[in-house]
Order: structure tokens, then C-alpha cells, then sequence
């Protein structure tokens, strides 16, 4: 099969990066640390200490960097390290994981969006916001994220069969939302 | 056409998991079921909205380098550099000025500038010494050395724990110390298996010529061996014993040859086989490996079943997590674990 563009190219990072090359270390931490931090940020709700996870979760590429080759799914091993490094955080300050997508709720609070988005965007993202955890957690990986099936599966630990059911509950619930309107 | 067959295409449609058949479907279905074209419309629209992929600015990767600035001034050789032929003159006179500098440094200042390294549970660290030679750190090891002295009056470190060396050939020897042993090298690679634990010290030689010097309280009671290489000397560890019996016949030290084992068709000794983060077993029991598990990840194994403690393995296990390692050991084998604290618990 085809690597896609995006994993190949992460394939030669990583390759550089196990030798030692500064700049392509650089180039990971620009690429990774908005997304990672903004992931980071939807879990905790801690926009400090999710720039500190991002943070911490690059510097240990570079750190762990001989066992780099070891590493298949670069991508998702980010997002599962900040994933897990989150799951240590809210454990410590005794908080239950919420699947994230916090960003929307922001949107849906600021008059601007409330212009923009129509009342059935609004529906939408009420749905996306009601369902179940599992369900989100897959839902933000692959939309709001954009990995693939693959990388979800690694990053949860299930089976890409299971994101790709957990999606279209999604979908289903997103729809009986549009039905109803 | 069921509805649950429009929320699967539309699943693969947006995640793009979708087949040139199954679009065809999905476009049948849009253009023959006028509400579902209007679910498509919108969840289409909706679904567009990603989040820009934005990259991180210099000053934010300034910041970053700044905070770690120690762990990127220890790159490895191999960095590239290219030096514009029209400034090679001044750069010749400016590296002579920082020579007579260093020689002057070196000669007015013997400060003592220790540096230590060290790894956790389940760590693996390559460091690169002053002189360019390295050493790569298997989990609970350390090394330490002077920065003042090493690589300018001598290449002298201390060493805890298992570390391989790939030792640069200069006229400066590269001595090891570990515990009561010494260990005298030109240029070559070579590992030191000495975690605290273990009844003896493994020395592994791979390329080149080594010396040890088994400290034996004074120069006579001292005691010299030569290794070659694919050789290994394992030193029982009991400097008392050793005293005595230096000079005569020695029961406490074994010379052995390295067993090569394949391992993704390039041929490794077991011994550095944690290099690559793998645990290769040749036709050995439960009970002989158990150490180095408890060695890397820094939990006790008991083995309560007599049993258990005699299977046999033969086959490389990555080493991830202890629960992967010990859950692909019990599905070749069955036995049951329990993980306590610091200590892993084995029933049948």
C-alpha cells in the first residue's frame, strides 16, 4: 500500500532526527507543538499546562531520539504521548477525562459565530457535544484533527474497525439531529 | 436504500476511506432522496470547517530551545558543516589563538568539572563524550567523568549499571572504571554489564583490544587480562576472594565466546541486543532472563511457580512496556501475573 504523503514525509524526520539534526528537530517542534498543544488544551481545559505537555512530548523525541526507528505511527505516538501525558494531569488533579472538542463550546458561546453558524450548525455541534466518549474521542481525532482511522486506532488503543463504527454512530446521531429540524 | 447504509457512506465520504463503487452509491442516493441530498449539503459544509493547520512560530521555538539548550549542545558527530573556502585562512588564525588559549586553559586550570549522565527504569540514552567516542546507556546506568580533564590528560570515567562503548582510537587510553575493575582501551566497541544486582561483571568485547586491571589492593596482588574480541569476561564480583587468589588459580574469572543470534537478518550478540531495544532469548529458562527484566524496568520478578521458573524461550521480544514483554512471554507459555508496587508476581 501507499504511504500517504504526510506519513512519508515524517518517515525522513524521523530519520534525521535519530541522527542528530537540530533543524529537522526544529522543524517537528514548529509543525506538531500548535496541534499537540490545542489537543492538549481540549482535554485538560489548562491552556498552561497543555502548552508544557506539548512541550515536554517534543523535547522527549529528541531526547528518546536512538529509539526513534522503533517508533511506526510517528503521528499518533505524539498525539498518544500528550493523550497520556493529559490522562496523568487530570488524574493528578482528580478531574474526569472529557473527549475534548471544548473548542466548540467556545464557538458556540462568542456572537460571532452565533451570525455565522446557521441554527443547524448550532444542532450539529450540540449533537457532536452530546455523544457518547468514546465516540467523541474518535470523532476528534479524525475530524477536527485529521488522522486517519489508523492513527485513532493507535492513539485510543482499539481497533480501526472500532473508530470506523464509533463514526458512523456519530454520523447516525449527527443526522437524526438534522432530521428532526 | 436503508439509512444505515447512507451513514456508513457518509462516514467513508468525509473520512475519506471511500471506494469509486460506493461513491457511486452515495451519489445515487443524494441525487434520487432530496432530504438526504440536504443532510449531505450541510454535513458536507460543517465538515469542511477543519482547524488551519498553523506551525509555530520562531520565537515560540526559541523559547523551546532555550529551555533544553543543554540537551541539543550534546549532538552526536555526525552534523554537517561547511566552511566557505575564502575564509579558511582566518579561520586557520583564529583557531590557532583558541588553541594557544585551550593549552593555556588547560594548563592553569585543573578544576574539577564533573558530568553525569543517567538513565531511569525502562530509559535508553546515547551520550556523545568529549573525545567523540560513545556511550549508549541501558535502563539504571550511569557514567561520569570530569569535563575538565577528560579528553585533554586522560579518558578516565566511572561507569554504573550496563553501558556499551564505541570508543574512538586516539593515543589517549579510554579507561573504564567500574567497582574494583579497570578497564584499559585504544579504540574499540565494547559493553559492561555491572548492574548491582548481579553476581558478576560482564565485560563484551566486539572490535579491537582490551585490558583489565582487576584492583586487587595493591600492584602485586593486581591482576591483568587481555580480551579479543567476540570474547566475553565475566568477574565474579568479590574483591576479597580475588586478592587472595590473584596469581593463582582463578575460578572467579570465566572467559567465554559471544553467542551470535540472528535478528532481522543482521547478526547480533545477545548481550547488545538491548541496543535495539529487543530481548533475545536462545533456549533459555524463565528464572535465568528474569534479571535483566528486573534490571530494565526496575521491578522485581518472584516467581513463585517452580515450573514457570523453568520454561524455556527461544525468540526476541521487543522491550516496551514490562506488561507487553510479560504478556508475550504468557501467551507463548501460559503463567499469570500481578503487578505489585515494585514487584511483579508469576503464578502458573
Amino acid at each position: 500500500m501507499p504511504k500517504d504523503l504526510s506519513t512519508h514525509g515524517s518517515d525522513i524526520l524521523k530519520e534525521k532526527i535519530f541522527n542528530g539534526d537540530l533543524p529537522a528537530y526544529e522543524l517537528l517542534f514548529k509543525q506538531n507543538y500548535p496541534v499537540l498543544k490545542k489537543y492538549a488544551a481540549k482535554l485538560i481545559r489548562n491552556p498552561q499546562a497543555a502548552e508544557e505537555i506539548a512541550s515536554d512530548v517534543l523535547i522527549s523525541i529528541w531526547k528518546k531520539r536512538h529509539e526513534l526507528p522503533q517508533i511506526t505511527f510517528f503521528r499518533a505516538y505524539l498525539y498518544r504521548s500528550v493523550r497520556n501525558a493529559c490522562l496523568n494531569f487530570l488524574r493528578a488533579e482528580k478531574r474526569p477525562l472529557d473527549e475534548g472538542l471544548s473548542d466548540d463550546i467556545a464557538d458556540l458561546s462568542t456572537p460571532e459565530t452565533l451570525l455565522l453558524n446557521s441554527e443547524l450548525n448550532l444542532r450539529i455541534q450540540k449533537a457532536v457535544l452530546g455523544l457518547p466518549p468514546k465516540c467523541k474521542a474518535c470523532f476528534s481525532l479524525v475530524k477536527e484533527e485529521g488522522l486517519s482511522y489508523k492513527e485513532a486506532a493507535q492513539i485510543l488503543g482499539i481497533s480501526p474497525k472500532t473508530v470506523d463504527a464509533q463514526l458512523i454512530i456519530a454520523l447516525r446521531k449527527i443526522i437524526d439531529v438534522l432530521r428532526t429540524a | 436504500m436503508n439509512s444505515l447504509l447512507f451513514e456508513e457512506l457518509l462516514a467513508r465520504q468525509f473520512f475519506g476511506t471511500i471506494t469509486p463503487e460506493e461513491k457511486e452509491q452515495l451519489e445515487f442516493i443524494i441525487t434520487t432522496d432530496p432530504q438526504k441530498q440536504y443532510q449531505y449539503r450541510v454535513l458536507e459544509e460543517w465538515m469542511q470547517k477543519k482547524q488551519g493547520a498553523d506551525t509555530a512560530t520562531d520565537e515560540l521555538w526559541q523559547a523551546h530551545y532555550q529551555k533544553h539548550k543543554a540537551l541539543f549542545d550534546d549532538v552526536p558527530q555526525n552534523r554537517r558543516t561547511i566552511i566557505n573556502i575564502k575564509y579558511i585562512k582566518w579561520l586557520a588564525a583564529a583557531a590557532c589563538v583558541v588553541l594557544m588559549i585551550g593549552v593555556g586553559w588547560v594548563y592553569f586550570t585543573t578544576k574539577k568539572e564533573m558530568v553525569f549522565y543517567s538513565t531511569a527504569n525502562n530509559e535508553q540514552r546515547t551520550i556523545c563524550l568529549p573525545d567523540n567516542s560513545m556511550a549508549v546507556l541501558n535502563a539504571n546506568s550511569s557514567v561520569t567523568y570530569d569535563a575538565g580533564s577528560f579528553n585533554k590528560a586522560n579518558r578516565t570515567l566511572q561507569m554504573t549499571g550496563e553501558v556499551y562503548f564505541d570508543v574512538q582510537k586516539k593515543k589517549v587510553p579510554f579507561l573504564v572504571n567500574v567497582e574494583n575493575i579497570t578497564i584499559r582501551v585504544l579504540g574499540t566497541a565494547f559493553n559492561v554489564k555491572a548492574y548491582k544486582n548481579q553476581k558478576e561483571i560482564e565485560t563484551s568485547l566486539y572490535r579491537g583490544k582490551i585490558e583489565m586491571v582487576l584492583k586487587g589492593g595493591n600492584q602485586k596482588t593486581d591482576k591483568k587480562i587481555t580480551l579479543l574480541p567476540n570474547k566475553k569476561v565475566s568477574v565474579l564480583r568479590n574483591s576479597e576472594t580475588l586478592a587472595e587468589t590473584a596469581g593463582q588459580k582463578n575460578t572467579d574469572i570465566k572467559v567465554s565466546s559471544l553467542t551470535q543470534d540472528s535478528y532481522n537478518g543482521k547478526a547480533i550478540s545477545r548481550d547488545t541486543a538491548w541496543l535495539q531495544r529487543q530481548l533475545l532469548l536462545n533456549n533459555q529458562s524463565f528464572a535465568s532472563f528474569a534479571q535483566d527484566l528486573t534490571n530494565r524496568y526496575g521491578k522485581k520478578i518472584i516467581i513463585k511457580d517452580p515450573e514457570v521458573a523453568a520454561y524455556i524461550y527461544s525468540g526476541s521480544i521487543p522491550m516496551v512496556s514490562i506488561e507487553k514483554v510479560l504478556n508475550a512471554l504468557s501467551s507463548i507459555q501460559s503463567f499469570h501475573y500481578k503487578i505489585e508496587n515494585n514487584d511483579v508476581i508469576i503464578n502458573k
